[in-house]
This record gives C-alpha cells, structure tokens and sequence, in this order.
C-alpha cells in the first residue's frame, strides 16, 4: 500500500509498485521534480501500467460551463476558463511525459486520471475534449505506441466507485495544510 | 397557487408531501417514480378547486386505473384509505379520501375560495395534431376515453377556445404578454391556429410575423397585425414546434394567464424537441414565472434542468426549487427529496447516467486496474 498526499487529498494505492507526487517541490526529497517543466500531481506505478493523477478542486463549478452563459461576454469567459482547463491538463500530461520519458519511465500503458470536483456531466465534456486533444491512442502512423492509453475525467464519488483499490479522501484543513 | 400537495396511500405513493415554489419546479426521477402520477395529482387538486367539485369520475378519467374503480388507485396496502389533500396559497384546499370499495370520494375539507383560475397539463404527447379527431362531432366520447386520459382532452379543449381578445389587441395592451407570445412566435416563423366550423376542428399553421404597419393616411403606426404568407396542416409541422405551438395557443387564448390562471404542468417538455431550444423553453418558462406564472415540469433531460440552474436570475427575484422522486431503502416506498440549489440534487439521476458512462469507458480503458 503506497499513500500519497497531494493537494488537500488522500490516496491509498494497494498494490502499486510505487506512488509519489509527481511534482515534488521539496528539495530534500529523492523525488523531487526539479525541471522547467509542468507537472501531474501523482505518478503511480503497477505491474503493468502507470497512473498519472492531477487534481482540481473548485468550488464555483460554473464558470466553466460554457452553455451555460447568459451573455457573449459570459460565454467568452466562460469559454476562455474551460479552454484554459483544458490546456493546463494536456500540457501538463505531456510534460509529464516527457519528463518521464528522460527518466526511461514509459514502457508500460500510461493511463491519465485527473480527478476534478464538477458533476458526471461536466466531467464527460471535459473527457471529451482532452481525449481529442492530448491525444490517446495511437494517432499517426508513424507512431509505434500511444503517449496515453486513456483519459479519464471524474470527481470524487466515481473515482471511489471506479477505484476501489485505490480509495481517495479529502484530508481535513488542518491535515492538508500540514499542520 | 399550490403550496403543498399531500398524497398517502394514494396511486405509487404511501406518504408523500410536496412543498412548491411559488414560481418554478422541476420534477426529476427514474422512470416509475410517479412523476407524471404526481403532475396529474396537482391537475387534479387544482382543477377541483376551480371547478368547485371532485368527482370520483373525474380522478378515474385522469388516472385510468385497470379496474375502471377507485381500487384501482388506493396504494399498495389495499386497505387504508387513500387521500390526496391539495393546499393553496390563500387558504384553498381540497382535502380527498376514498377507500378500495367507495364509489365515491369523501371530501373532508374542500375550500375553493377565494376563486381560484383553471391549471394547464401539457402531456407528454404533443396534442395538436390529435385536436382533429378528439374535437370533431363525429368523434365517440367513449372511445376517446378509452385513447385518451382527461389531461389529453381538456388541453384539446384549452387550444380550441377563443380568446376574449385578439392576439394583435393584446399585444398592445399587455406588454408582459407581449414580450413572451412575441418570442414565441418567432421562434416558431409563425403561429398555430384553431379553425372550428360545426362538427369539424382543424388545425392549421401560418407562417409569417406580427408587423406593424404605418396608416399613410395619418402617418400613425397601426396596431400589430399578423402578416401570414403561408398556411398548413398543423400535422405538416415539426412534432417539436407543435410542442410549443401548445404554449402559443393557450397564451393567445388566455387559457394560460399568469397572475390569473392555476399552475402550468409540463411533462417532458424536451420530448421530441431539438435540445439547441430548450434555452429558450426554460427562458419562456421563467419568463411565465415572472409574470405570477407556477410553473411545474417533470424531466428526463440534463439539458432542462442545467438551464434551469444557469438562467434562473435571483436578480430577477427567480426562484426554481428542485425535487427529485426516488424510491427509498428499504422501504421501497417512493420519497421526496427537495432543494434550492442544482449542485445539491439528490439522487439527480439524470448526472448518474452520465455517471454510467464513465464507468463503463474506465471499464473498457483500464479493465481491472485499481478494481
């Protein structure tokens, strides 16, 4: 069992070969990130597959519900945040690719899950548009493997149903700030 | 204005209570929950009180049961009389009980003043293209009690009646009508209308828009005239239009007068309608609902009910109130559960099916990891 923390959340992955924050800040430790890169919060390991993890929490959902938008402007914005989403958690896989890619790190299926606090509904546009744009599977000919196996975009309660090996919790304030 | 509906014992329900906004409502639940058998609930509730009368035979031809008797809608003990008790906004009630062998319902407490105005059920089947053959002369009262529940006929009727005034003069007169029967008729390129000439109902649609046009006489603008270059069958109309056309004719016929008539119940709007107008269907809706209008809908969609959350202008004094009808554990019996906000719906079965996609992709994608 590897337990990971990151971001305010809780992580028990059973049966990982290993599980760390990806994007260590701490100098200190043997994990730590230390590129001009960006980076997802968790990588963890298995027999046969690695697992990215990047997390959002939100509290104001909407703004990035683009249908939603009563105005042009408000769709403009709206548009711009779920755009902006977008892009921060493609590149962010990519770089983290990358990165693992330096580290002879990506010989095994890699599965992207970013865990992100909107409805089902929400989550699957979202979904959508990354696996359009990351992109997963094999997308050119010339390719011999796919960057990612998968992606996939859930909030709590699905991870936890999805995961039951891999059961996460919101750490309490005090707990997430490290105090 | 319903406040509160009780029902126990009655239909799919054991002990149910419903508190409603005094402006919009939206019903969600799986399918066998009793939406639809809540939505006639308060048609019936509402049009005994504006009727002055609850009739046994009345609730049958609403309801149907198999039986063809009030057994067939006492709940599921058989034995405990059934009750249904409607409360409106100043003091109206209609208080119903009726056991599996009445023949007639018992009315422990019916208040129907002061007056209270007629409710409008949309079904979910659109009624325009059916006014032909439930209107016409020819047309045998049992056997179309036999196709039809009442909700079906009284609309019919609703969309057939004249109004006391013009469309044209009212546009004029009442900008609140105005604003939402204008829209209305835009959206649509047209209007529906109604034609009776004895035996025999028609109809129709005109394409076209309302124009005001100046005298050249005094220079004046005249009032809004309808200028049509077209006309069809309503049947030659898309099913979803014709949904809206319901809308239209009972604003034109003042059937449907916010301030004055009893709620306006909608069961399924998005059937059969293209989702790209369902904005506009709940911009109408609270539009209604703005102008005194309750409003009651019961939905399958996502896309109604995210409009709901992301129109509603509590600027605008909007208020929408959410209920969600799922049955309880382990009791099975059938539960209410109510609230103001959109992220606090629950159970939303509607995002659990977007829920069931993503499992079933995570299934496919990853197998067995992390199960």
């Amino acid at each position: 069992m590897k337990i990971v923390e990151a971001d305010g959340f809780e992580f028990r992955f059973e049966g990982a070969l290993d599980a760390f924050v990806f994007d260590e800040k701490d100098r200190s430790k043997s994990t730590f990130h230390g590129a001009p890169m960006k980076g997802v919060d968790i990588v963890a390991e298995f027999a046969d597959a690695y697992v990215y993890v990047e997390l959002k929490d939100y509290d104001d959902t909407s703004i990035y519900d683009v249908i939603g938008a009563s105005t042009e402007d408000e769709k403009k914005s709206r548009q711009d945040g779920f755009k902006w989403l977008k892009n921060y958690l493609k590149y962010k896989f990519r770089d983290s690719y990358l990165y693992r890619h330096a580290e002879q790190k990506v010989e095994k299926p890699v599965h992207y899950v970013c865990l992100i606090t909107f409805d089902n509904a929400l989550n699957s546009r979202m979904q959508k548009s990354l696996k359009q744009e990351l992109p997963v599977g094999i997308k050119s000919r010339r390719w011999v493997h796919a960057l990612a196996t998968s992606c996939h975009v859930v909030n709590v309660d699905k991870w936890n149903e999805n995961f039951p090996k891999w059961p996460v919790s919101r750490l309490a304030p005090a707990d997430a700030l490290g105090t | 204005m319903i406040e509160r509906l009780q029902l126990k014992n009655f239909t799919v329900f054991s002990d149910l209570t419903l508190e409603l906004s005094p402006k919009v409502n939206v019903i969600i639940g799986e399918n066998g929950t009793g939406k639809t058998q809540l939505l006639k609930a308060l048609y019936f509730g509402n049009k005994a009180l504006s009727c002055q009368d609850a009739s046994s035979e009345e609730l049958m031809r609403l309801y149907r049961p198999m039986s063809n008797a009030l057994k067939g809608l006492v709940g599921n003990d058989g034995k405990s009389r059934a009750e249904l008790i409607c409360h409106l906004a100043h003091g109206q009630i209609c208080h119903i009980n009726f056991s599996a062998n009445s023949k007639h319902l018992a009315k422990e407490k019916f208040v129907s003043t002061p007056v209270v105005g007629e409710p409008n059920f949309i079904p979910v089947k659109e009624v325009l293209s059916l006014m032909t053959g439930i209107l016409s002369g020819n047309s045998d009262s049992e056997t179309l009690r036999t196709l039809f529940d009442q909700s079906y006929l009284d609309i019919a009727e609703k969309m057939a009646t004249k109004g006391p005034v013009k469309a044209s003069e009212r546009i004029d007169q009442d900008p609140r009508f105005a604003e939402i029967y204008l829209k209305l008729v835009e959206l649509l390129g047209g209007k529906f209308g109604v034609l009776k000439i004895q035996d025999s109902v028609n109809a129709s649609f005109n394409s076209g828009s309302y124009e005001r046009v100046k005298d050249p006489e005094s220079d004046n603008f005249r009032q809004m005239s309808f200028r049509s270059s077209r006309r069809d069958s309503a049947d030659m109309t898309a099913e979803g239009l014709r949904k809206l056309g319901t809308l239209q004719l009972l604003l034109e016929n003042h059937e449907l007068d916010p301030g004055r008539s009893g709620v306006l119940l909608w069961d399924e709007p998005e059937a059969n309608l293209n989702p790209k107008l369902m904005r506009l269907v709940v911009e109408l809706l609270l539009e209604l609902a703005r102008n005194g209008q309750q409003v009651v809908v019961a939905t399958h969609d996502y896309v109604l009910l995210k409009w709901f959350d992301l129109l509603m202008d509590k600027g605008k004094d909007d208020h929408v109130r959410f209920h969600s009808l799922y049955r309880d554990s382990p009791s099975r019996d059938i539960t209410i559960s109510s609230t103001d906000e959109y992220l606090d719906i629950s159970p939303n079965p509607i995002d659990e099916a977007f829920g069931f996609l993503i499992n079933q992709e995570i299934e496919n994608d990853m197998g067995g990891l992390g199960k």
